[in-house]
């Protein structure tokens, strides 16, 4: 796995916004692969990711024009469209639930660090910070960013009343926010 | 809602927002500056959780239906010129509104598609196209009588679903203006509904329209009123 270089995602999105196909063809190339990883653990099949990779790339081809390289990187831009079109899909079908997950041992499978240093850091401080909290608030958090899960299926997999859930997510989330923007 | 707004933002981005929460938020997100950097914030803090994720290839089949998807011609249609693109891959193609509005509409100015005689006094036209071609759907407002005339050109009904028009009034919820068929129709403007800078969009709806009164299905067009 490769590092992705900010810069050319960003020329390569600039050029798809002209319409330039062989850019969005690489853009999709370098990009793909990880936007697809992020779908699978949402959405409930391998066939409901391929169409949503579809959605997700034609909103990109559309789209390209209103990314703005100030507001972030390219890379969080292109995963919070990917992230958004997961959540919608799921969000909008009755509540079912999403497969199980093999481990329920989050923290210690975040540790593939196989990025450059800066990325490293980020990941790595994160971690830091997400070891502070209390383990079920944070697999809370890991859950639903991972896997999707609505904060009904949240208080089902942890027994406690929905209203529970939302106060511990809000509790961590406040607490997560200020250990990183404490760290950085 | 009485959430702080920094929280909804978090739980926006962490995904656990109910659908109908989910959906405000957007609407929010889509007109106040503020909620949009409050959600890049936080989707920058939780990002390096997907560095953790081993990439997987997707199937070539893929690539191949997205390729297949774009539009014709080698360059893409200027976004100035653009409305909202359909998909090839009929009814999948789904944005949330706010989201659609979010990413903006542009306009399209097209009198010459324009068969019938203009209004004479301020009267405003959508187009709502398919491919850049040849239009979908013509809206025209007709301000003197507060009425929408609905034209289908090119429209076509998935089986056992319905197609339903909705107004989007400067970032109001979306009001129904009821079915599009194979017919023309004139319709009343709600009451009161501004005109400037308002959307027309169709979603795919259950047969019928809307369980809810709300859209549910995806946007298949969409279109921004133009005054000619």
């Amino acid at each position: 796995m490769t590092r992705l270089d900010n810069s050319e995602l960003v020329s390569f999105l600039v050029a798809t916004a002209r319409g330039d196909r062989a850019a969005f063809a690489e853009l999709y190339r370098r990009t793909a692969p990880k936007l697809f990883a992020i779908l699978l653990r949402i959405l409930p099949s391998k066939s409901v990711a391929e169409e949503a990779l579809q959605d997700v790339f034609l909103k990109i081809w559309q789209n390209a024009g209103s990314f703005s390289p100030e507001a972030g990187p390219a890379m969080g831009w292109l995963v919070s469209i990917t992230r958004n079109r997961a959540i919608d899909i799921i969000r909008a079908k009755n509540p079912a639930k999403p497969a199980e997950t093999e481990n329920t041992n989050f923290l210690a499978n975040i540790v593939d660090l196989s990025g450059g240093e800066e990325q490293m850091m980020e990941l790595a401080t994160l971690r830091h910070c997400l070891g502070t909290l209390e383990e079920s608030a944070r697999n809370c958090i890991l859950l639903a960013y991972y896997n999707g899960y609505s904060r009904e299926e949240l208080a089902s997999r942890f027994g406690r009343p929905v209203g529970t859930i939302k106060t511990w997510l809000h509790r961590s989330l406040a607490l997560l926010k200020s250990c990183l923007e404490g760290a950085t | 809602m009485s959430d702080e707004p920094d929280m909804q933002a978090a739980e926006y981005v962490l995904g656990t927002l109910p659908a109908d929460e989910r959906r405000a938020f957007e609407a929010l997100l889509a007109r106040d500056p503020a909620t949009r950097l409050d959600v890049e914030n936080w989707e920058h803090h939780l990002a390096p959780l997907n560095d953790a994720l081993n990439d997987v290839e997707p199937s070539e089949n893929v690539w191949q239906a997205i390729e297949a998807a774009l539009p014709e011609s080698g360059a893409a249609t200027p976004p100035s010129l653009l409305l909202l693109r359909r998909s090839r891959n009929r009814w999948r193609t789904a944005a949330i509104i706010a989201g659609a509005l979010a990413a903006g509409f542009a306009a399209v100015s097209i009198d010459h598609l324009l068969k019938t005689p203009r209004e004479a006094a301020g009267s405003y036209v959508a187009v709502v196209n398919r491919t850049g071609d040849q239009p979908a759907l013509i809206i025209r407002v007709d301000l003197a009588t507060r009425t929408v005339f609905v034209r289908p050109v090119a429209t076509s009904v998935p089986q056992g679903r319905s197609l339903e028009l909705w107004y989007i009034g400067n970032h109001l919820a979306p009001k129904s203006m009821g079915l599009v068929d194979k017919t023309d129709r004139s319709i009343a403007l709600p009451q009161g509904a501004p005109i400037e800078k308002a959307n027309f969009a169709v979603t795919v709806e259950p047969q019928g329209g809307s369980p809810s009164g709300a859209p549910t299905g995806p946007i298949v067009y969409s279109g921004q009123l133009l005054k000619e």
